[in-house]
């Protein structure tokens, strides 16, 4: 039994270390391209090196922790007929869906935390408890926004069923238009005011900026209109799921 | 010199055997896929705004980086440059999905089912993975949105990009897929000593993904050396470099030499851990 453990340990050793190594190698090309455009400029749009690597650093840790996954997770259970499972529970689908991911998103927010204090003692001089409580703060609410936003990607099942190319087009529009790749200010004049009209800056873009100690105007006003696109989005919600439910037949949406 | 066995095949006869049966299973693929209409249309959608996204993005980098004092070697790499690399990397995706795709999902045969069927059938288990795997309708769609892709930058930006140069670009775009393709061997090969690689897997896709639609000779120099040794600046990079002719007679002849010698290493060292790997293999699993 114990060799048999070991050996099932062992099994996924490798597959650990490869995930411990994803980090590192995804932050190491914003790290070796932004030392390339710096080279010779101390700010860009607010930036300076230091920010903009923990603005990078903090983006990695976000597009990990937050629950993208949630869109596949709830379109195969619609379009597999796993649904009817969950719906003879005597617990919502939504709230036990979205406690599932808070629970992971907690665990891993909680070591990504720990890594950005580190970094962020290394990289910025103003580091504060303040910003640490600022960033955690933003990061739980960019999480409700995901969430809402895959569960309501992924109750589009019931209408359109497989939909591989929605789910792609959240995570290229959360790169670009989140700030997932660079930060939106040094998007040229006129776009970059779009895109902070637009609600995927609360994805990455808010949390990373704060937590870089890059300047976000008028912090108060941008909670509240995040707060209004996240009771926006679960009534959207509440709405698809009454609809889609009666749609759907356990053989498969 | 030891007897030849009866049914014992050259290797250009095996090579071709196999090609034989992949290309039937490839046809089949394709008659699958095409029922699919929904996913053509939106795998066109997808590539469209994917490379609209990071097409943005470098045009966002490179006008930040206007002021570098590295510009100089960034700014070879004008936006109808940088455009057309992004078309041969969205060309290396597409070669990838005809080809080595399936490859990402080696260690699942390895360790969780299924390598002792491939084992018993009359092709080799990895053209009768790949040939399962992969994704030709994507792939075929893909290089046709890519190459037009191309000639649009090239007919945007007046680019002077002749035949020769554009075929040379597109040799060395499939001897780099090539070598992707032997190092995804090597690299899977080891999860039958070491266990599952998903997240392995996970790693060689982030370095598809951000890696190669990088213009890699910008970076440190001891970063290039690793791009040149583990072969990812000959996926995008070097082939765009060709055929926007960026490199010299002696340049292009040198980059050639170093790809030859890097695919018979590479083919080494994919022969021989894959060899090794199915010595290990039990049908219970690896």
């Amino acid at each position: 039994m114990f060799l048999l453990s070991l050996k099932e340990f062992r099994t996924y050793t490798a597959d650990f270390v490869g995930r411990l190594l994803y980090f590192p190698v995804e932050f190491g090309f914003f790290y070796l391209l932004f030392s390339v455009v710096y080279s010779g400029q101390t700010f860009i749009a607010g930036f300076s090196f230091n920010m903009i690597i923990l603005y990078s650093f903090t983006s990695v840790i976000l597009m990990d922790v937050l629950p993208f996954r949630m869109a596949l997770e709830v379109e195969d259970d619609v379009v597999d007929g796993d649904l009817i499972y969950w719906l003879s529970k005597p617990v919502d689908y939504q709230p036990f869906v979205f406690s599932y991911h808070f629970a992971k998103f907690l665990f891993k927010l909680s070591l990504g935390l720990l890594t950005y204090v580190i970094a962020a003692s290394l990289f910025l001089a103003d580091f504060s408890m303040f910003r640490l409580g600022l960033f955690t703060a933003s990061a739980l609410l960019s999480f409700v926004f995901v969430c809402l936003f895959c569960y309501i990607i992924g109750l589009l099942a019931f209408w359109v069923g497989r939909n591989y190319w929605l789910r792609n087009l959240l995570s290229v529009a959360i790169l670009i238009l989140g700030g997932g790749l660079i930060p939106l200010s040094w998007f040229p004049k006129g776009v970059d005011t779009i895109l902070q009209i637009l609600p995927f800056q609360f994805t990455v873009y808010l949390p990373a900026s704060i937590a870089s100690g890059a300047t976000v105007y008028s912090l108060a006003t941008t909670f509240f209109v995040m707060a209004v696109w996240i009771a926006t989005l679960f009534i959207l919600s509440i709405w698809l799921w009454k609809r889609g439910k009666d749609k759907f037949e356990s053989a498969g949406g | 010199m030891a007897a030849k066995e009866p049914f014992e095949e050259s290797w250009f006869r095996n090579i071709l055997r196999n090609l034989k049966i992949y290309l039937t299973m490839q046809k089949m693929r394709v008659l699958v896929q095409s029922e699919k209409k929904l996913m053509i249309i939106g795998t066109v959608v997808n590539m469209v705004i994917t490379f609209a996204v990071y097409a943005g993005f470098w045009i966002v980098v490179l006008s930040q980086a206007a002021n570098s004092s590295l510009f100089g070697s960034l700014g070879k790499w004008g936006l109808g440059e940088t455009i057309v690399l992004l078309s041969f990397a969205e060309m290396a995706f597409a070669l990838d999905n005809l080809t080595f795709y399936g490859l990402y999902s080696l260690d699942s045969y390895t360790t969780e089912y299924g390598l002792e069927y491939e084992l018993v059938k009359p092709i080799d288990p990895i053209f009768s993975i790949m040939g399962k795997e992969s994704e030709p309708l994507e792939g075929v769609v893909g290089l046709s949105l890519s190459f037009l892709m191309f000639v649009g930058a090239v007919m945007a930006y007046h680019l002077n990009v002749g035949v020769i140069n554009f075929l040379s670009g597109a040799f060395a775009l499939i001897l780099g897929n090539i070598l992707m393709g032997m190092v995804t061997i090597s690299l899977s090969s080891a999860s039958l000593f070491v266990g599952k690689l998903e997240s392995l897997n996970s790693l060689l896709s982030a370095f598809y993904t951000e890696f190669i639609r990088a213009p890699l000779d910008v970076f440190p120099s001891l970063f290039r050396i690793f791009c040149y040794v583990f072969p990812l600046i000959f996926v995008a990079t070097i082939p765009a470099m060709l055929a926007l002719g960026m490199l010299s007679c002696e340049q292009t002849l040198l980059t050639f030499v170093a790809e030859a010698l890097l695919i018979v290493f590479w083919n080494r060292v994919s022969y021989v851990s894959w060899k090794r790997a199915l010595k290990r293999y039990t049908p219970t699993g690896g």
